[in-house]
């Protein structure tokens, strides 16, 4: 039983997943998962490891569909449409929603073509002037522009890890998404690069909805405002984070954010 | 509580930040009782021990903060560990308050003369124990972390200042029959003053706990 | 946190940790680590001197084989009245003419004149037809003068060498002494083709035919080793068939080339039985003997990419031929092209299959075309190997280099174009 919080108005819901279930094989990793995801705010995915959040994640941008044995039952729609259809394309469907790994995965290409890679896949421009101006807005964004204005063609792997993520981060964005999932984007990354991260997050959380699964809690507090508390393939507690954070109304979410589980 | 936390020295700061402020309740209840005992029994000797061993309830409240400091820092604690730490704190400066208005009225008993004719004084251990109780209710409630005995104490409070008032007309009228006993009439003033303070006091002790247990303040039926 | 007053009370009771038997077990482990460093450069060493060996043996035996036992002639044509014109020199029939118009005998009557008799007997055969390329080449050589290098015999050449019949070996020697016999670097030995004599040798012919099979492999064997990579590492499903097909490149890739002559022999040439010996059926059955080879050193390389390069290429939205081609490819080119250069150095070097469907005629000529006969390094090495002659032992060692050369070569490409394309991720 999955207690939602109430007072929570998200009647424009970016994302609406109802009763998703993800099986990989016989074992069922998912449990009828119900959600609403804002547009407006950063939503947090926690739990403890195994719970499924990156699971259930990898759901929107159907990554899922990488992996042979699994498969996805239920609805989730994006604007409406169901992602999860046979008719949808996702190819498309990936350049509306973005993610950004764990583990940052520049391209081993030039920090220009890891950016301009993306547009020209999808037609967003031909000519090297839009192309350039795409590069140029995207890195902004990302916080990067300054740094690497005057080398835009070294490798991208040759940055250092924060700013490796940041490049990755700038080439979600490069193709215009209209959500942005992050799974456990800063946990590779030293303090510091982690505090760019969230501060970046803050930045865009405006202008994209942003889903972040990350298993550091106070992360999830600092950056998010509302959050859902996975255990067991099942969402337990769905809501606002400062709530969630002084007075959740579970038990197992208690005890998991007092650090009294297991 | 549920469970234990997986990281025990947690359990044991909150453990000792618990023990810290029974300590300090303990304390209190002690000055109050023996403040009013010294009172009414004229005994000034009593009081200069009320009045020192108030020094300890100033130590004490110095490690709570610095033991709640500690453990926001270390363990960031969240949910209901922070309300309770949070809490811890509060609590703390209040009972070094009520301890300090406990003092007061154990100053003031050297300056009271003529003791055994005063009706008044009749008056102000029952009040005094009425608030004392309180005190003691309070931290019974912080102990077993009891929301709806906190209401109590709470509701209780109304009953404490009707005695002020009742005693402040007392002695007003007192004052205006006896003028020659007007000084140490106004101790006793400021006597039952304090008293009434201590009972306020006890309901912010009292909200803190609720709001410990159950993340909510108790709603405001005016006192 | 121990004060120093405890430390010192304390380590003055625990005993050293250093002691004898310590000491001994420490100096045996050294050894053992400086034996065995010492058995690794041995090998090493071992493995590079018989490397120098063989190398050393074929140089200094086939630099022998890159000179020639020649004389020189001077031929005046104009006073010899040849005749012959820019167009008849030219014509794909010139050879014929000029033979006809008696070149040979022009050729022998100044060699008479400008030797002896005894060294003009002890031209060559095919002496003229240097001369008659020479014409061709430059028909306008027909109105001038030129002095020839023309080759020996090759009973000359063995007398000059220090073996064969006493009198040959004298006048040789003679002939030396008088300047009108010397042993010459040989640059016809890298234009000329197979023939009968030693002196008249040359190595194009075999060169251009390995090249041309090499080609017809290359363009056979890569793309298809390539794509099959691709697919079964990115597309196929992974089950029993997979499974089955991966097992059945990996024997394949172990079986002896000879077989796969025999498979050239009963399909191929049935299939296109008049082209015994061509560069395209070698080609095809190397090609057969090398994809293998490909697959799976392709496979291996598109397994080290990480499949985090995947994920982030999916993840911004590439189809995934775009993943493959775009990502995964590049990545994994410099594995592919080492796998691929190295089944193209054995597949150089193999005699038994190319022997197996026919390559082993006597071919005087270089190949036209893909499709007229050729024969390919080896073989030639494995002809002249056989023959009696005794010049053919240095033009054999001769050849040897050229194909170590070749080898040399494609290595190095190998190494150029992986260093090119490596990219670190």
């Amino acid at each position: 039983m999955t207690v939602i919080h109430p007072n929570m108005n998200d009647e424009s819901a970016k994302i609406r997943a109802r009763d998703v279930c993800v099986f990989y094989g016989e074992k069922k990793a998912i449990d009828n998962v119900s959600i609403d995801i804002s547009p407006d705010y950063v939503t947090a995915f926690i739990g403890p490891s195994g719970c499924g959040k990156s699971t259930f994640l990898r759901c929107f941008n159907r990554m899922n569909d990488t992996i042979g044995a699994a498969r996805v039952t239920g609805r989730i729609e994006l604007e409406g449409e169901n992602i999860l259809d046979n008719t949808m394309d996702v190819v498309q469907l990936r350049a509306r929603v973005g993610m950004v790994f764990q583990k940052p995965n520049p391209f081993p290409k030039s920090i220009y073509e890891n950016i301009a890679y993306g547009p020209k896949i999808h037609g967003l421009a031909d000519k090297k002037a839009d192309l350039d101006v795409i590069v140029e807005r995207s890195l902004t964004r990302a916080g990067l522009w300054d740094e690497v204005k005057d080398r835009l063609d070294d490798s991208g792997t040759a940055l250092s890890g924060g700013q490796q993520q940041r490049l990755c981060i700038a080439r979600a964005i490069a193709v215009d998404p209209e959500v942005i999932l992050m799974d456990e984007p800063a946990s590779a990354l030293d303090p510091i690069a982690t505090a760019k991260i969230e501060e970046l997050i803050d930045e865009l959380s405006g202008r994209y909805a942003i889903v972040i699964v990350t298993h550091s809690m106070q992360q999830a507090a600092r950056v998010s405002q509302r959050t859902a508390f996975f255990h067991l393939g099942k969402m337990v507690e769905y809501g606002p984070t400062s709530e969630i954070f002084t007075n959740p109304i579970e038990e197992r979410t208690k005890d998991y954010i007092t650090g009294r589980y297991g | 509580m549920a469970a234990e936390h997986t990281v025990k020295a947690f359990d044991e700061d909150i453990t000792r930040l618990r023990g810290l402020i029974a300590e300090m309740g303990g304390l209190a209840e002690v000055a109050i009782q023996e403040a009013l005992d010294a009172l009414v029994r004229g005994d000034v000797d009593l009081a200069d021990k009320v009045v020192a061993r108030d020094k300890k309830l100033d130590v004490l409240e110095t490690e709570v903060d610095k033991l709640a400091v500690r453990i926001i820092a270390l363990r960031a604690p969240m949910a209901d560990d922070l309300r309770e730490v949070i809490a811890a704190l509060k609590i703390g400066g209040v009972l070094e308050r009520i301890g300090d208005y406990a003092k007061n009225i154990a100053k003031r008993v050297g300056m009271i003369e003529r003791r055994g004719e005063f009706e008044p004084l009749t008056l102000l251990p029952a009040m005094g124990e009425l608030a004392g109780e309180m005190v003691h209710d309070v931290l019974t409630a912080y102990a077993a972390r009891d929301p709806d005995l906190a209401r109590e104490v709470i509701a209780t409070d109304a009953k404490v200042d009707a005695f002020y008032n009742s005693i402040f007309r007392n002695l007003v009228s007192y004052m205006v029959e006896n003028p020659a006993t007007i000084s140490s009439a106004a101790q006793l003033l400021f006597v039952a003053r304090n008293i009434e303070r201590i009972g306020d006091h006890a309901t912010n002790v009292a909200e803190m706990v609720h709001f410990a247990a159950t993340g909510t303040y108790p709603p405001d039926d005016h006192r | 946190m121990n004060s120093p007053a405890t430390t010192a009370a304390g380590s003055a009771a625990i005993a050293p940790t250093r002691t004898p038997a310590f000491e001994a077990r420490l100096a045996k482990r050294y050894r053992a680590e400086r034996n065995f460093r010492l058995m690794g450069l041995g090998a090493v060493i071992f493995s590079v001197a018989v490397l120098v060996f063989l190398l050393g043996n074929m140089l200094v035996n086939g630099i022998a084989g890159f000179q020639r036992a020649e004389m020189p002639v001077t031929i005046n044509f104009v006073e010899a009245g040849v005749e012959g014109d820019a167009v008849s020199l030219t014509a794909p029939t010139a050879l014929q003419t000029l033979e006809m118009g008696g070149l040979p005998d022009v050729v022998e009557f100044y060699a008479e004149a400008q030797l002896g008799e005894d060294a003009a007997r002890e031209l060559s055969p095919d002496a003229w037809r240097d001369v008659a390329a020479a014409l061709m080449a430059d028909p306008a050589l027909i109105a001038g003068t030129r002095t020839f290098q023309l080759a020996a015999s090759s009973n000359l050449a063995t007398g000059l060498a220090g073996e064969g019949s006493p009198e040959m070996q004298a006048l040789a020697n003679r002939l030396v002494s008088e300047g009108k016999l010397a042993k010459n670097w040989d640059w016809g030995f890298l234009a000329r083709s197979d023939a009968t004599s030693p002196q008249a040798v040359g190595i194009w012919g075999a060169l251009k035919g390995s090249i041309l099979t090499m080609l017809v492999t290359l363009v056979l064997a890569f793309p298809v080793g390539v794509l099959s990579a691709l697919y079964l590492e990115e597309y196929a499903p992974k089950n029993r068939w997979t499974d089955i097909i991966e097992v059945s490149i990996n024997n394949l890739a172990a079986v002896p080339s000879i077989i796969f002559g025999l498979l050239g022999l009963a399909v191929f040439l049935a299939i296109f039985p008049n082209m015994r010996s061509a560069p395209l059926i070698g080609g095809m059955t190397l090609a057969l003997m090398t994809m293998p080879v490909i697959v799976i050193s392709g496979r291996n390389a598109i397994k080290a990419v990480p499949p985090s390069i995947r994920d982030g290429a999916l993840a911004v939205g590439a189809s995934p031929v775009q993943v493959v081609f775009h990502h995964v490819l590049p990545l994994a080119l410099p594995g592919m092209l080492t796998g691929t250069i190295i089944g193209m150095a054995r597949a150089l070097g193999e005699t038994a299959p190319l022997l197996m469907i026919g390559m082993r005629a006597f071919v005087a000529t270089p190949p036209d075309g893909f499709t007229s006969p050729a024969t390919v390094l080896p073989v030639q090495i494995f002809l002249w190997s056989d023959e009696i002659n005794r010049g053919f032992v240095e033009r054999t060692s001769a050849a040897i280099i050229v194909l170590l050369a070749f080898l040399l070569l494609m290595n190095g490409l190998a190494i150029y174009l992986r260093n090119k394309f490596e990219k670190s991720w």
